[in-house]
């Protein structure tokens, strides 16, 4: 594929398998094959698995990874303690202290892959906000941090009853119907909930792949009909009690905790939901909130398309835009088991819906890590980076202090909002095409024309001005770099291990250098030579697109 | 017309893009480019999306007794639960044709500009549009395995179909992408600029097989920052450009260097032009559309200079999806798309191109004629839309209204709770806009594909 790599190192091995072992020396030239198990990575393996695992490498974090290898520091990872999001106070209205978190914990939160899923799982279980309070919003972060390593059904009910996404969706206070005048339960939770969150619009095969009917034909999950049962199904629930306060039919609005039945305003007729292996699922008459809540979800949960669903989002928000089937399926399979077994290691509890299991299972797949050798690099690996982790991961490769008000201001003006999705269906949707193209390529949907100058100019202020007085940033090491005689190669080995994981191409690397070279070197110049190497990798296609 | 520094700036600055003489006053330089070679008479059509789901049934509200009565009843009263306007708030307006036996109608209350502009003959309304295959009855839809659209009800589908006309969940190609691929080699030779741009972001309507669409943000000027004449800043733009090139062998790289590309020459171009954009008379609302639609207006005045003779445009206005709160949240959308449209219809008056560009708006759906708990509705399907225009036949509604009934009692309601089927496709309200714009008849079908289903390729609310 024409695909020229620079990387000092002769590798020695291939990383097949899921076997995340790598060369054992880090900066010699060695070539023997070494025989150690997973407990060491390469540099670049190193650095990749930061990309798909973090808000972005820093050089210390790439060598724990090379010393300690992938499956151990998954296994650190899940046992992180978890960041967390401050309640705003009573009557702040604006979201941008609640935005800023997300940046500061990216950027300093010890437990990054956790905060990854978290906002992976933002982007499937929607909340913004546009409609819900900054109260509303904290408390959704902290629910999604929580859950991020639990299981999906766990998930499915507390997303379901949290407050945030009942005021977003419009579950809290749907009532029974009325006779005057008529009116019908809300359909907005019970259809975005199928549609969106657990099993997709239609019947997927365990590789992530539409079943068709004999016309060829895909077949829809559900029906009008089943939208209208589900809705009523989620009738009765309002804001929980605010301590002292007295449950209400309509309580007012209060974020902390889960919504409460009051069971009056709940339609206790018998309900028909998905049919399970053929066989339609009835709920009887006469059932409680809470009751026909479980129940529900559970009917929902045990569809076979959950697996495939969510597996391939959570690939695409991860590692890649265009998971092989076969990807999809060996990760849909974990989340029907539960467990992981690979590289030497085993996650997950057995139960399906096991998400550290499928969040292994992802992170180590062979698909996922054949790029850690620039040699066996796929033409479609690879996704965009969203502007969240566009940012997030140039201030962390350059051990920038921030306050979160420049990067989430950045984010804003790139059309990522953080915590803020103009809809439901999230900044960019997981089956954006690209223009032009057969491949899928979510994060394209916000890189117009318009967008892609404003990522441009963003490392323009980055690296040559501010982005906001709360954001600092030192390049002086790279300064220094510039300055030998050797200069571009010096500076380029290191930003290429970097921030691109090495695999700048010979071509890249010599324009580049001409660039550089083209600042005088001397002690008041060697700052803009350094600015000009980071300015033209970040700005590049090959940085922006994680691969 | 008073003359501001910033007028002055621009004009110098624009004569410096065009390599005119620098003495020429503000007034000169747009003698200079009226004098240009007269181009073939321009056209442009402007989209106007409403994302979420506009509630049509809340736009254009018959009055007279007996289909006022059946609308008050099943909507209820919109101050005790439910979602019915007082025929005192309403805005009346007569249309040139009966709908069921009526002609007396009643707006939002949040549209008077849209009242004047109807009544005065620009504005015209196009009723129950909606996604379709082919014709489809009630009892058709209720049949097994009916010929309907994939995925009704859905945002995403709907969203995509009424931009695609592909009805079958696959999406490929926008109808104005298509029909800009198909005016381009008559109309737009001599231009390299993309015919179509969005001022709202990327839309699958603007694509075509050929056509690419120009995407800016309102109010901005577009272009790459932070480069100057000095040596080392021309070294760095060259790399810049050498590392958009590159074959790396990922395709995802190829995508966006493409994008990035396609960009900085279309944003140079399009800078240059707007450097001599007149200022504008017309006052534009302070709001979303506002501003896409003062853009759009802006560009419209520099059309000389980007050399297109058709000119499609893509705005949107988002937060129709009132599921819950309703009438607190629709009204001050109507009031900001009736005020922006407005403006913007006086814009073109002041640029004397109001027969030339014709304003249309489009929806994911309508939404159901019964409310919903929390006093809001949920997904439908036919709606009603607005056409704007010199050129639009205008103080009338074309197509048919549904029946305004529900479940057995309706032939329009598809099940029980007020969600119309279509008896116009959108083939049929886009193939009317695209031959106004010059597409030939024959030229229609590729663009239009399930326009072979239905009766009439031409609804006659434009010439």
């Amino acid at each position: 594929m024409g695909r020229q790599m620079i990387w000092p190192l002769a590798l020695a091995l291939a990383l097949t398998g899921g076997c995340a072992g790598g060369s054992a020396g880090s900066l010699t030239n060695q070539t023997q094959t070494t025989t150690l198990a997973a407990s060491v990575a390469t540099p670049a393996a190193a650095a990749r698995f930061m990309e798909h695992s973090t808000f972005g490498p820093s050089s210390a974090l790439i060598a724990q990874v090379q010393q300690i290898g992938l499956p151990a520091f998954l296994a650190s990872q899940f046992s992180a303690p978890s960041s967390t999001y401050p309640d705003p106070p009573a009557g702040v209205n604006s979201l941008l202290s609640t935005q800023q978190v997300l940046f500061t914990n990216a950027l300093s939160g010890q437990d990054q892959l956790r905060q990854r899923v978290a906002l992976a799982l933002s982007e499937i279980w929607v909340t913004s906000g546009f409609t819900v309070p900054p109260q509303g919003m904290a408390p959704y972060m902290r629910l999604l941090l929580q859950d991020a390593f639990g299981n999906y059904r766990t998930l499915m009910y507390d997303v379901t009853l949290s407050p945030a996404m009942g005021r977003y969706l419009d579950m809290v206070n749907n009532d029974k119907p009325s006779t005057s005048p008529v009116t019908h339960a809300n359909e907005n939770y019970a259809r975005e909930l199928l549609q969106l969150f657990t099993v997709g619009l239609d019947q997927l095969n365990e590789d992530g792949t539409l079943i068709v009917d004999s016309g060829g034909k895909p077949i829809p999950t559900y029906s009008q009909n089943d939208v209208q049962a589900f809705a009523r199904v989620f009738t009765g629930w309002t804001y929980p009690t605010a301590p002292g306060a007295t449950l209400q039919k309509h309580n007012p609005p209060y974020y902390l905790g889960a919504m409460q039945p009051f069971e009056s305003n709940h339609d206790t007729g018998s309900k028909t939901l998905l049919p399970v292996n053929g066989v339609p699922t009835v709920l009887p008459a006469g059932q409680s909130s809470a009751t026909d809540l479980n129940a529900a979800l559970d009917n929902i949960f045990v569809q076979p398309s959950v697996a495939p669903f969510v597996s391939k989002q959570l690939i695409q928000h991860l590692v890649a835009s265009n998971p092989s089937p076969a990807y999809v399926r060996r990760v849909a399979t974990v989340f029907d088991s539960g467990i992981f077994t690979g590289s030497g290691a085993t996650f997950g509890s057995g139960q399906r819906g096991d998400l550290q299991a499928v969040i292994a299972a992802i992170l180590l797949d062979p698909e996922a890590r054949s790029g850690d050798d620039p040699a066996s690099a796929s033409a479609t690996d690879g996704h965009l980076r969203e502007p969240i982790l566009y940012i997030a991961g140039i201030l962390r490769a350059f051990g920038a202090t921030t306050d979160g008000v420049g990067p989430v201001n950045f984010a804003t003006s790139m059309s990522e909002a953080p915590l803020n999705s103009p809809s439901v269906f999230n900044f960019f949707p997981p089956d954006f095409n690209i223009p032009g193209t057969n491949l899928l390529g979510p994060e394209f949907d916000i890189d117009t024309a318009a967008l892609t100058l404003v990522r441009a100019n963003f490392v323009n202020s980055f690296v040559y001005g501010s982005i906001g007085a709360g954001t600092k940033v030192d390049f002086s090491a790279y300064a220094n770099l510039a300055a030998s005689p050797d200069a571009s190669g010096q500076l380029l080995d290191s930003l290429n291990a970097l921030l691109l994981h090495g695999s700048m191409s010979s071509s890249a690397r010599s324009s580049i250098v001409t660039a550089v070279n083209a600042v005088p070197t001397g002690t008041n110049q060697n700052l803009q030579r350094a600015q000009a190497a980071i300015y033209l990798i970040l700005a590049s296609s090959q940085y922006q697109v994680q691969h | 017309m008073p003359i501001t520094r910033r007028d002055l700036m621009r004009a110098s600055c624009c004569t410096a893009a065009l390599g005119i003489a620098t003495n020429l006053s503000r007034f000169g330089l747009m003698q200079a480019l009226a004098q240009a070679p007269a181009p073939a008479p321009y056209q442009a059509l402007v989209c106007i999306f409403l994302f979420g789901g506009n509630d049509g049934n809340n736009v254009l509200v018959p009055t007279d007794t007996v289909g006022y009565n059946n609308y008050f009843t099943i909507r209820g009263d919109a101050t005790n639960g439910g979602l019915g306007l007082a025929m005192s708030s309403l805005l009346p307006i007569a249309s040139k044709t009966l709908q069921n036996g009526n002609n007396s109608f009643g707006l939002h209350p949040n549209m008077p500009e849209l009242q004047a502009l109807f009544t005065s003959g620009q504005l015209a309304f196009v009723a129950n549009v909606g996604t379709l295959s082919k014709p489809l009855t009630r009892a058709q839809y209720l049949a097994p395995a009916p010929p309907v659209p994939a995925n009704l009800f859905s945002h995403a589908d709907q969203q995509q179909q009424w931009q695609t006309l592909q009805v079958d969940g696959f999406y490929r190609s926008g109808w104005a992408g298509r029909m800009a691929d198909n005016v381009n080699p008559a109309f737009n030779i001599n231009s390299t600029f993309p015919p179509i741009t969005s001022v709202a972001g990327s839309a699958i309507f603007a694509t075509g097989q050929t056509t690419k669409p120009y995407a800016m943000i309102p109010g901005t000027t577009p272009g790459l920052s932070g480069f100057d004449s000095s040596a080392p800043s021309t070294a760095r733009l060259q790399a810049l450009q050498q590392l958009l090139n590159f074959d790396t062998g990922v395709s995802l790289i190829q995508a966006a260097s493409s994008i990035t590309s396609n960009s900085l020459t279309n944003s140079k171009i399009l800078s240059q032009a707007l450097a001599s954009a007149p200022t504008l008379l017309t006052q534009f609302p302070a709001t979303g559309l506002g501003s896409q639609l003062k853009q759009v207006a802006q560009i419209l005045s520099v059309r000389s200079a980007l050399g297109l003779n058709r000119q499609v445009f893509f705005c949107s206005l988002g937060g129709f999806d009132t599921h819950s709160a309703q009438i607190a949240i629709q009204g001050p959308l109507l009031q900001q798309l009736s005020q922006a449209m407005n403006a913007f219809y006086s814009a073109t008056v002041e640029l004397s191109v109001a027969q030339q560009v014709t304003t249309f708006t489009m929806s994911d759906f309508s939404r159901t004629f019964q409310p919903g708990s929390n006093n809001g509705s949920d997904h439908a399907w036919g709606s009603v839309q607005m056409v704007l225009g010199g050129a639009v036949k205008g103080a009338d509604i074309y197509g048919t209204l549904p029946d305004f009934k529900l479940g057995n009692l309706s032939l329009s309601d598809a099940g029980n709770n007020g969600r119309w089927i279509p008896t116009t496709s959108i083939d049929q309200y886009g193939a009317t806009l695209a031959q106004w714009f010059g597409v030939t008849a024959a030229n229609l079908p590729p663009i239009f594909p399930n326009l072979v289903n239905f009766p009439t390729p031409k609804l006659g609310f434009l010439g």
